[in-house]
């Protein structure tokens, strides 16, 4: 087998916890995020990721004093007489995985010897390395950095079993990742047996790209199918935009379905100031659930200035600047929450009084358990960022309390437990900040991990700015171009080799390519995603796939046909 | 004529396992050239060398050659005088670079020196292909410190030649080979692929 892999170079020196340095034969050119692999003494193979390329000097003659630029004869022939001999080209290779000849992988624990033949990765290799049970949902995430024929998949089960992060900079391609990945958890569900087995999403869609259909930038059709018109009946699309087509049901949000607590987040965004949060408590507790509509009048109400002052200390012309004294608020902390609360309400999607949410919640809640998943779309409101972490907040809030509630009825038997649930917000940093990860609901999921089978899948383009606690917690990392030398290190931050990983993401193109590493794989892998065609399959099993009947029908059938 | 035959093939004089010396037995004008591999075939296995260096004098040092007044020319000279050419000799030094034993090259020392007395002749294209295939005989003229630059770009032109249409891609390889011994010496490096560029 290893004979017919392509012979690329020898170690040549190197370091376990860092990289190896390998000498690559004359001709041979190794480009980052690609795989290498090195017979180990003891049997088996060490299979690593180029992640850095290095010009070297055999002495230090040859780049003191090197050919002249020209293309005179003298110049041309000591140019190529010292290409391989007096100068080379060497790759860093970070080790990751042993993988033995039964197919059994292990983390790099050994490294080969000096010398060492080192050959490209090929597909069966690479087959072994990322197997994934066939029986198992699987979503293909793309094929590796110049190995067009390999294709990399990741157990779905396992994506989710821990929170899951898509990151990236504007344009780079995290919405179609995203809805690829979501497209075969989708697809995947409804193959499953029974309800207990589906893994469901709840998609607080900011820029409505996972409804019915998304935009593309690519070739062709300036749109293509998304989550809803490819999977019909497994999908409920609820919209907060009348306007908005092809939907389920229309979300509206009564001024007594908000709590204090809904508007914590807000703070992050300058929404509220901390104060103004206090007041909003007080405010709540002393008024009532109808609270908002009271403090958002023009003056206050008789039923205000009664449960404000005490009988005979009514003040003889009640103004909100009193009411604010009396609570113990400063005026303009007051005067914030009202001109905030004023905001809301003028809003499209927030009525006053209870409009259906409750019901509405109710819902989708049954419609998450019954296994479809949901997608809650903002229309218009896509870009009014406190309306998304509003009612982002304000139902993952609910929704978790109930399934906690669920998980913990259930008392361990898993047939009573929900299904699993995968909370998808974008901008999650704006929710799950430094300052806000201990309020947050986000942060208190991702926390969590998956023991009240919630977990989180976050877009973001500023993963630096999320708490760095809640970002240790996300297991599976989807890693696009970024810039910033501080969100960078943000993701990369404690992995084993993180210099390398860092060269990597550094050196990613500006649309398509992505470095995936963590929980769900057993190394970092440099990929580029599928095109999203318009007749695109992320996923499914692997038998699905193949085209073989699923387990179960196989089963059956085999007494029917032998 | 073969160039460097001069008639009669000249004979080893000298004999040692890194070099050699052969002389005519007269004065020749047109000896083995510098950089030329020869070939001592006599023996168990063929000594192959490079010519490093070439000298012509009196046989005796004690009696130095006169030189004649006039505008007569060195060939109207020794047409005028002919007892001259046997009182000179001239005497070639060779740097061993390989042996050929049955169908092997080796680019080694050889086994034991070439016998004296033995003719020294011209390499065949064939041998000095063999010989010069992978520029490992390059190792041996370099740690010779009777080889110069000079002697290298010679040699190297040489072999060039009896590679034919492959001289371009012997020449890189030899070269590569030459850099690798030269490492640390790139301005020699450039020196010699500057005569064999030349």
């Amino acid at each position: 087998m290893t004979a017919e892999r392509e012979r690329m170079g020898s170690v040549v020196g190197g370091s376990l916890t860092k990289s190896i340095e390998v000498r690559l034969e004359p001709g041979k050119s190794a480009g980052l995020g690609e795989y290498l692999v090195s017979p180990l003494p003891e049997g088996g193979d060490l299979l690593g990721m180029v992640t850095d390329v290095l010009l070297k000097s055999a002495e230090a003659g040859a780049t003191s004093w090197p050919p002249g630029a020209d293309d005179g004869p003298l110049a041309a022939l000591l140019r190529e007489v010292l290409l391989d001999t007096g100068v080379y080209t060497a790759v860093e290779v970070n080790p990751y995985l042993e993988v033995e000849a039964d197919g059994a992988t292990a983390r790099a624990r050994r490294l080969p010897r000096h010398f060492a033949r080192v050959t490209r990765a090929d597909q069966e290799i690479l087959n072994r390395a990322f197997a994934v049970d066939e029986e198992r949902g699987a979503v293909r995430v793309g094929t590796p950095l110049g190995m067009d024929d390999v294709t990399v998949f990741v157990d779905i089960e396992k994506l989710f079993e821990r929170s899951a992060g898509v990151f990236g900079k504007s344009g780079t391609g995290k919405s179609v990742a995203t809805m690829q990945i979501l497209d075969a958890m989708v697809a995947n569900s409804r193959a499953a047996r029974v309800n207990g087995e589906r893994t469901v999403a709840l998609i607080f869609d900011m820029h409505n790209d996972y409804g019915w259909d998304m935009k593309f930038q690519g070739e062709g059709a300036r749109a293509r199918k998304s989550l809803k018109q490819r999977h019909g009946s497994d999908v409920a699309v609820y919209s907060l935009d009348p306007d908005v087509l092809n939907t389920d049901a229309r979300l509206v949000v009564g001024t007594q379905d908000i709590t204090p607590e809904d508007l914590d987040v807000l703070q992050s965004i300058g929404a509220f100031t901390g104060p103004a949060i206090e007041a909003a408590h007080e405010c709540h507790s002393r008024f009532g659930r109808t609270w908002i509509d009271d403090i958002s009048a023009d003056d206050p109400s008789p039923a205000v200035i009664r449960k404000t002052f005490r009988e005979g200390d009514e003040p003889d012309d009640p103004n909100w600047t009193k009411v604010a004294q009396r609570l113990g608020f400063h005026s303009g902390s007051f005067e914030n929450l009202r001109r905030g609360l004023r905001r809301f309400t003028r809003r499209g999607f927030v009525q006053s009084g209870t409009g259906q949410f409750s019901g509405a919640l109710n819902h989708i809640v049954q419609t998450l358990k019954g296994g479809k998943s949901v997608v809650v779309q903002f229309g218009k409101f896509g870009s009014d960022l406190t309306a998304y972490m509003l009612v982002a907040n304000m139902l993952s809030r609910r929704i978790w309390e109930q399934y906690s509630e669920a998980v913990e009825k259930a008392q361990g038997r898993a047939q009573d437990e929900p299904n699993r649930l995968v909370i998808v917000i974008e901008e999650a940093h704006k929710f799950i900040d430094r300052s806000m990860a201990g309020q947050s609901i986000f942060g208190q999921i991702a926390r969590e991990l998956r023991k009240y089978n919630v977990t989180l899948f976050v877009i973001d383009q500023r993963p630096s700015q999320i708490d760095a606690e809640v970002l240790s917690q996300i297991g599976t990392k989807f890693c696009f171009q970024l810039d910033s030398e501080a969100d960078i290190e943000a993701l990369v931050g404690g992995m084993q080799g993180r210099s390398g990983l860092r060269s990597v993401i550094a050196s990613l193109e500006s649309r398509q390519q992505a470095l995936v590493f963590g929980h769900a794989l057993p190394m970092p892998v440099v990929i580029r995603p599928p095109d999203l065609t318009a007749n695109f399959e992320a996923g499914a099993s692997l038998r699905d796939r193949l085209g073989a009947p699923p387990a179960n029908v196989a089963a059956k059938l085999k007494p029917i046909f032998g | 004529m073969t160039p460097g035959t001069g008639g009669d093939a000249p004979r080893v004089v000298e004999a040692g396992l890194r070099s050699f010396v052969c002389a005519y037995e007269r004065y020749v004008e047109d000896p083995f050239r510098l950089g030329q591999l020869v070939a001592v075939r006599e023996g168990p296995w063929s000594i192959l060398g490079c010519v490093v260096d070439t000298e012509s004098g009196p046989e005796d040092p004690g009696r130095p050659l006169q030189a004649p007044g006039g505008s007569l020319t060195a060939a109207e000279v020794f047409a005028e005088n002919p007892h001259i050419r046997p009182l000179l000799r001239t005497r070639v030094t060779v740097v061993a670079c390989g042996y050929i034993e049955g169908e092997g090259a080796f680019a080694l020392l050889p086994p034991a020196p070439p016998p004296l007395l033995a003719r020294v002749e011209s390499a065949t294209p064939a041998e000095t292909m063999h010989a010069t295939s992978d520029g490992a005989f390059l190792a041996l003229l370099v740690a010779s410190a009777l080889c110069d630059d000079a002697v290298l770009a010679a040699v190297l032109r040489g072999a060039a030649t009896a590679h034919g249409a492959a001289a371009g891609e012997f020449t890189v390889r030899a070269g590569k080979e030459l850099a690798r011994l030269l490492k640390a010496e790139p301005a020699r490096l450039s020196s010699i692929l500057r005569g064999v560029t030349a």
